[in-house]
């Protein structure tokens, strides 16, 4: 009994030890020489940084990346489990040559760029570009231009405005005063509404993102293999610790079509179905809003490594990456039973619903800017099976947009299938029952009066 | 051999634990079938939605990362109930072959006494049709049931989960031949057992070797070693024959059966030399 306690105690306290240890604080910011990377990643461009300790940089290949070695604070973030940069306090970008090796050669030697990321309304959604060299200087010049003189425009139509009010002010006085004058107060009463500043200046919107600055990088587009990097000082010295191996890689497969899903009463979490063998599973108490859009895949260990270096990916699987939606698209709906039914996609407007319930309905944009363009699903309390194919403007089929919708009524009524699971038990029951049958038929027992 | 086949039939078909295994992989089976069903919301499949499936998500998510959780309940949960079904009744069949195999080899008589003295590599061979047989069955019977369930529930019981079910009964026989070339070279049913479940782990190990972006010099070793030693895991070609599946690579699907059917015809080979001079059980 007192060995047990003693072991009970023993264990108790190798339990408890380690638990001082395992502690979620932010780790000390320690000084480090990184990559900072803007990397592309199939859609857009991910900011992301490789520390010291990994030896590898992802990119994809054939598309615009840009480094930058700097010396700064990088610590760990416990909440998101990653790894940040403090730039605030220490951030020595280093000027020079990146120099990129493929086995024992060097195949180019890279000069410190300028460059400028911004991102433009397309017709259905956001898309981001990159302007380089002086390219760039132009398009921030531009914006900035733009902004200053919108900002002249709207001080003048301030002034004005503010001008217009003093004046007003001063007939609101005069006609106080020619009350007993009607003609007089008619008269200065025209002139009062002959007064306005005007329309007030539109703010530029070509940008959804804009070009506010430009930023220095080595720009690197290389095809997919692995290659070396290493930076070169300008007094011509390899920095210590900049080696790297550069791993580019290639889409896994070629663009097919998927789906986003945005169910009626949940616009703001829509779900993506990849894989032409996925099913699209609802519960069938909303409309649904499906989008088609171009989709590449990628391997999934890559591509998150190329996303966030110190995150883990599946080598095994690949990723499918959202590319555009697809312009121009038609929808050919077949519901279990019924003739198929080919709709094209319609413009919605979500609006938020008045009073305190905090909703929203999704209605026809008609006229107005729309915050969707989907083709809507309309799905009725009799529906379970649903089968969706995604045509190009000319009815044909596009590769991978095929998706079978089924509505599944999320409940516990199903106990009953236990019944089946026992059936082996039942069999067993048989096998030993005509075992003894048999047995008693071999020994003649059966022939016993 | 056939008298000895049809011996070992017997012995597993009128024993209880067979047929308890498969009833415990069937409501294991509908357990997760229903959890799924339970965690459908307007917006599609969401695996948060149930503690069940939460817990399942987290696992699969920290383990194999989102992208196959992704791909795994992307058409419904029979890949994952099938091959949590499936590995019950695997283990079980594997484990009472090994066990009964060593226990068989050292006592010997028994066979004498049934059927006359056996050679140990046809004692071996038949375990391994029985043990092929069984799993066929318990696999067939958990198909059934999920088609069953799919039908009850408005689910797809697709092709895919067909071909995977196959791939994991192609996987379960290479791994059958491991037990069988490792029941005749140890001495005792534990030592084959815990070597058997050694070979296992360590194949487990080489399939999460590749997941590691390890650094240095051990680092290094390791993934050359797990390179070196893939290719004679059933986890890697069953791996490979997914990934041609998931691509729909039908071409690296038949190749990657092809393969694990040399791997098997390989270790059959290395099981009947093992078996040479190791002379009758009665002996």
């Amino acid at each position: 009994m007192r060995k047990s306690g003693v072991c009970v105690l023993f264990c108790l306290v190798l339990t408890i030890l380690p638990v001082p240890g395992i502690s979620s604080d932010v780790s000390e910011r320690e000084e480090a020489l990184i990559y900072s990377i803007l990397a592309f990643n199939g859609r857009d461009y991910t900011k992301t940084f490789c520390r010291e300790e990994s030896r590898n940089i992802y990119l994809i290949a054939e598309s615009d990346n840009y480094v930058i070695l700097r010396k700064t604070l990088v610590y760990f973030w416990p909440l998101s489990g990653k790894w940040l940069t403090d730039t605030d306090i220490l951030n020595v970008p280093f000027e020079g040559i990146l120099e990129i090796w493929k086995g024992k050669k060097m195949i180019r030697e890279i000069d410190l760029t300028q460059y400028a990321l911004y991102s433009v309304e397309d017709e259905y959604e956001m898309s981001w570009r990159i302007s380089v060299g002086s390219e760039a200087e132009t398009v921030v010049r531009e914006y900035r231009d733009s902004v200053e003189s919108y900002r002249q425009a709207l001080a003048e139509y301030e002034y004005k405005k503010a001008v217009i009010e003093n004046t007003k002010r001063e007939i609101a006085e005069k006609i106080a005063r020619a009350q007993e004058d009607s003609e007089e107060a008619e008269e200065i009463l025209d002139q009062l509404n002959e007064l306005s500043p005007g329309e007030p200046p539109e703010e530029p919107d070509d940008y959804v993102m804009p070009p506010v600055r430009t930023v220095t990088g080595y720009h690197i587009n290389l095809p997919s293999g692995e290659y070396r990097l290493r930076f070169r000082t300008s007094e011509g010295l390899i920095m210590q610790g900049s080696e790297k191996n550069l791993k580019v890689y290639s889409a896994e497969t070629l663009l097919s079509a998927g789906f986003e899903i945005i169910p009626g009463d949940k616009w703001t979490s829509p779900v993506e179905s990849n894989s032409p063998y996925s099913v699209i599973y609802v519960n069938g108490e909303t409309d649904l809003y499906i989008q088609g859009f171009r989709q590449t895949a990628y391997n999934d260990f890559f591509h998150e490594k190329t996303v966030n270096s110190s995150g883990m990916g599946n080598p095994v699987l690949s990723r499918p990456v959202r590319v555009q939606q697809i312009p121009g698209l038609l929808l050919e709906i077949e519901k279990d039973g019924s003739p198929p039914d080919m709709i094209r996609e319609q413009p919605f407007r979500v609006e938020q619903t008045e009073g305190g319930e905090y909703g929203y309905t999704i209605e026809s944009a008609g006229q107005e800017e729309p915050n969707i363009i989907a083709f809507p699903i309309p799905l009725e309390p009799g529906d379970r099976a649903v089968t969706i194919r995604l045509k190009d403007k000319d009815g044909r089929s596009l590769k991978g947009g095929v998706r079978k919708i089924r509505v599944v009524t999320p409940s516990r009524r199903y106990h009953f299938l236990l019944i089946p699971a026992a059936v082996p038990l039942g069999i067993w029951g048989l096998v030993m029952v005509r075992r003894k049958i048999k047995r008693k038929d071999e020994w003649g027992l059966s022939k016993i009066p | 051999m056939k008298a000895l086949l049809k011996m070992k039939i017997k012995e597993t078909a009128y024993n209880p634990g067979f047929y308890i295994t498969v009833t415990i992989a069937l409501v294991l089976s509908h357990f997760l079938i229903e959890g799924f069903v339970l965690c459908v919301e307007s917006s599609g499949f969401n695996y948060a939605a149930t503690p069940l499936y939460g817990f399942i998500g987290r696992t699969l998510n920290g383990i194999f990362g989102p992208a196959f959780t992704d791909r795994v309940f992307a058409a419904g949960p029979f890949l994952f109930s099938s091959a949590v079904s499936f590995a019950l009744c695997f283990l079980f069949l594997s484990i009472i072959s090994i066990f009964r195999f060593c226990f068989e080899k050292s006592t010997g008589v028994i066979e004498f006494v049934c059927c006359g003295p056996v050679d140990i590599r046809r004692y071996g061979t038949a375990v391994f049709f029985r043990d092929c047989l069984f799993l066929g069955i318990s696999s067939g019977g958990i198909i059934i049931y999920n088609l069953t369930s799919a039908a009850a529930a408005n689910l797809v019981f697709g092709p895919g989960d067909l071909v995977f079910s196959l791939i994991l009964m192609a996987a379960g026989i290479v791994f059958f031949l491991y037990g069988n070339l490792l029941s005749m070279l140890a001495s005792t049913a534990a030592s084959a057992l815990l070597s058997y479940l050694g070979v296992f782990a360590l194949f487990l190990m080489v399939l999460t070797a590749g997941y590691a972006d390890a650094a240095g010099y051990m680092g290094n070793l390791f993934q050359n070693v797990s390179r070196f030693l893939q290719w004679f895991s059933p986890l890697f070609y069953m791996q490979s024959a997914v990934k041609a599946f998931f691509f729909l690579r039908p071409l690296n699907l038949v190749l990657s059966f092809l393969a694990l059917s040399a791997l098997g015809g390989g270790i059959y080979g290395a099981v009947r030399m093992a078996g040479r001079g190791k002379g009758r059980f009665a002996e």
